[in-house]
């Protein structure tokens, strides 16, 4: 008998796919049988892991170099992989971009580009793929979140209030999509091996692993597991949460 | 041997049987037995009376139409009381009594028998005698809100209402009186001769807060006379830029006599969508009752209009709405009503709803009620159509398209509507609708010889007597209204009324 991936089948577009969680949700998506399309932007080495890491599970893959933060992007992604693909099944938001600056010291230009990429660019890809799964009555989105969104621990303004906004965006859509039977999930992360880890001061993140009650951070792929999940036919009641995925820090 | 000669073929009955009901003799009006069947794609009924014979006439054009037609409906409505007891069966018991299905959705008063027309379509027979008494009046409406607490939709009919002298007495009593509130529209049937002459009246009909349901059944010289006895096109225009100069509410109410001004269903509704002031035009196909049933077509064979008759009728000759787009109205029998809500397009025009939506929620927003509901079911409608319009077209393909415009519109709509943020009353939000949508109506009255009490049995268009009862219209304006001792008091001495429980 040979055991069916949780994504057989499905078309998947996983944004910021090359390093940290993006790489790991990628290749466990291809592990579990999906086609995968990634965005990357500016890291083309990273990209071109990502592709191999695809690759070697015999999967199909896309590798999409753009910048999200332009407001055509999101669509332009969309029916790049419409037309390769004939749709998408499923959307995993996960391009972000912080920056550890002191409240009273960001001023607006690095406002709006964290806002852009952690909120515009996945409102905007929300609604791009959203068009089809409406029309095939079918779909998922996962929007990685993080647990700065929801508890008052250390983490910059901007890049929370970016993931809190993509908390409402997440719980709003679950209701509108509900019907249409898109689901739509968050997964609030804690800290991951790759991605803007290294964007985290080395105190804050000594707190943090004092506070894990798995004692480490995360590695991509275990963020990957629960995302292929919440993307899966498996996945039939599980709407609008948004599920911690922080080894207990908060527990 | 012996050969026998073999037995002569056995003939056929001529259509297949669908279901068995009752119904009238046309000629002594007595309740027979009935059946319909299916013959050639058609629908007829057939009867026997014992001593005037056997009849038939046709009750649908299209029999795959009518049988599709009876799935649409809903569980019915109680009213709060019944009036009367279930002694004879239906339809000899009315007023409503228990065993009717369905509540009063439309009430219909009728404040006088005085008309200075003789139209020879008119349903009923005026007598020319009967002016309700104030307190009468009172008393009927006490009854109406005793029996349902609230209602959409009545009208003062008549004889002609506008000519009774305590008129706007009796528009204030429902609309600013005890029950303020309770009934959501007052609707007077009206030729509008007094309206369309007299600026002082029209000025005071409008201060009324009524509606006119004004009949206007054609839109050129010549019918007038075949249909209503005399030329009255100069007088319906003038009513018209008096409705419009005033901004009278109106309903338009086009009598349909096929040969006579069948040819103009399209023209009627397409008149009555461009004028602000309409917020519905309804289509009654001749009923052969009252002056209609004795001096017009005395015998109709030849002369009926069946429900989806009409519907090809509009879509002959209508530009833009077709026949499928009319859908009976669940809250009455499938042969009774039928109806299309049009929605408003930014740019001003009209396209109809089932053209768009989804029918199964369409119907619910039609449920049991004459107009179209104004809450979260209609958003709920609205937004699925936006949703499946959006994702019809794929992303990048944003080219100005037809959809667009309804994308639009009903984004429009919706923001201004139903909007969270700042949330409107039901009052607000039921006249946003209103100013957004028209509707369509077909209404086929039954006559003698095409009543069914399958569809009495459901009617929602009840007439209101002074004593508290409540009668479906076709019942009454067959069987009840020659024994209605206030237009023919000789009459109602001699016969049975149902039992006032």
């Amino acid at each position: 008998m040979v055991a069916e991936g949780l994504l057989d089948g499905k078309r998947v577009l996983v944004t910021g796919g090359s390093g940290g969680i993006g790489r790991g949700i990628s290749t466990v998506a291809a592990g579990e049988g999906a086609r995968v399309a990634f965005t990357w932007h500016r890291n083309a080495e990273g990209a071109a892991a990502t592709q191999s890491a695809i690759e070697s599970h015999g999967a199909a893959c896309l590798s999409i170099s753009c910048d999200l933060t332009d407001p055509q992007t999101a669509d332009n992604v969309v029916r790049r992989i419409e037309e390769e693909w004939q749709g998408v099944d499923v959307l995993f938001n996960n391009a972000g971009v912080s920056a550890s600056i002191p409240f009273v010291l960001i001023d607006d230009a690095e406002l709006a580009a964290v806002m852009e990429l952690n909120f515009f660019a996945a409102f905007r890809l929300c609604r791009a793929a959203a068009r089809g799964m409406i029309r095939r009555k079918h779909g998922r989105i996962v929007n990685i979140s993080s647990i700065v969104a929801s508890r008052s621990i250390a983490g910059p303004p901007h890049y929370a209030a970016s993931k809190g906004a993509l908390d409402g965006l997440t719980r709003s859509l679950a209701h509108e999509l509900g019907p249409y039977n898109i689901l739509v999930n968050g997964i609030a992360a804690g800290i991951f091996d790759g991605g803007l880890r290294a964007s985290i001061p080395e105190h804050h993140q000594r707190r943090y692993l004092d506070a894990c009650a798995l004692g480490r951070v995360g590695a991509p792929a275990e963020c990957g597991e629960l995302a292929a999940w919440l993307a899966s036919e498996r996945n039939t009641y599980t709407n609008g949460a948004i599920v911690w995925a922080d080894g207990g820090t908060l527990a | 041997m012996i050969f026998l000669p073999s037995p002569p073929p056995k003939r056929s009955r001529d259509g297949a049987f669908l279901f068995y009901t009752r119904s009238l003799c046309p000629q002594c009006r007595g309740v027979i037995d009935a059946h319909l069947l299916i013959r050639d794609g058609q629908v007829f009924m057939q009867k026997r009376c014992p001593e005037h014979g056997r009849f038939e006439v046709i009750v649908s054009n299209d029999a795959e139409y009518y049988v599709r037609s009876l799935s649409y409906t809903k569980p019915g409505t109680e009213p709060y009381r019944f009036a009367t007891r279930v002694e004879h069966g239906c339809p000899s018991d009315c007023g409503l009594c228990e065993d009717h299905l369905q509540h009063t959705c439309t009430a219909i008063l009728e404040i006088n028998d005085k008309c200075d027309l003789t139209c020879p379509v008119c349903i009923v027979r005026n007598q020319n005698r009967y002016s309700m008494p104030f307190e009468d009046f009172q008393r009927a409406v006490d009854s109406l809100i005793e029996a349902e607490g609230e209602l959409a939709v009545l009208f003062l009919s008549g004889g002609e209402p506008t000519l009774h002298p305590r008129f706007f007495d009796m528009c204030d009593y429902v609309l600013r009186g005890p029950h303020e509130g309770r009934i959501k529209r007052l609707l007077i049937s009206t030729h509008g001769r007094r309206i369309a002459s007299n600026t002082r009246f029209a000025e005071r009909f409008k201060a009324s807060g009524a509606y006119a349901s004004l009949q206007f059944d054609t839109l050129r010289p010549g019918v007038y006379p075949v249909m209503r006895g005399v030329e009255l096109l100069e007088m319906k225009m003038q009513c018209i830029e008096r409705i419009a100069e005033l901004d009278i509410p109106t309903v338009l109410v086009s009598t349909v006599s096929k040969g006579d001004n069948s040819d103009e269903v399209g023209a009627l509704i397409d008149f009555g969508v461009q004028m602000d002031q309409v917020s519905s035009v309804v289509i009654q196909p001749m009923a052969h009752t009252g002056d209609g049933g004795d001096r017009f077509h005395a015998d109709p064979a030849g002369h009926r209009l069946t429900m989806p008759e009409i519907h090809g009728l509009v879509g002959a000759q209508s530009k833009w709405l077709k026949a499928e787009h009319f859908y009976p109205v669940p809250c009455s029998h499938p042969s009774c009503y039928t109806a299309t809500y049009l929605f408003k397009m930014n740019d001003g025009s009209f396209r109809a709803l089932p053209e768009f939506v989804n029918i199964r929620q369409y119907l619910d927003a039609m449920a049991n009620q004459a107009v179209i509901r104004s809450d979260d079911k209609l958003e709920r409608m609205l937004l699925d159509a936006v949703m499946a319009l959006w994702s019809a077209t794929k992303v990048g393909d944003e080219a100005p398209c037809e959809n667009e415009v309804l994308v639009n519109s009903f984004k429009t709509f919706l923001k201004d509507t139903f909007n969270s943020r700042n949330p409107l009353s039901p009052t607000e939000v039921e006249r946003r609708t209103e100013a957004r949508s028209k509707a369509i109506f077909i209404h086929a009255f039954m006559d003698a010889w095409d009543l069914d009490v399958a569809r009495l049995k459901k009617c929602c268009t009840h007439y209101v007597m002074p004593d508290g009862r409540l009668m479906p219209g076709c019942s009454y304006n067959n069987l009840y209204r020659q024994r209605d001792e206030r237009f023919f008091p000789a009459a109602a001495e001699a016969t049975h009324l149902p039992v006032v429980s």
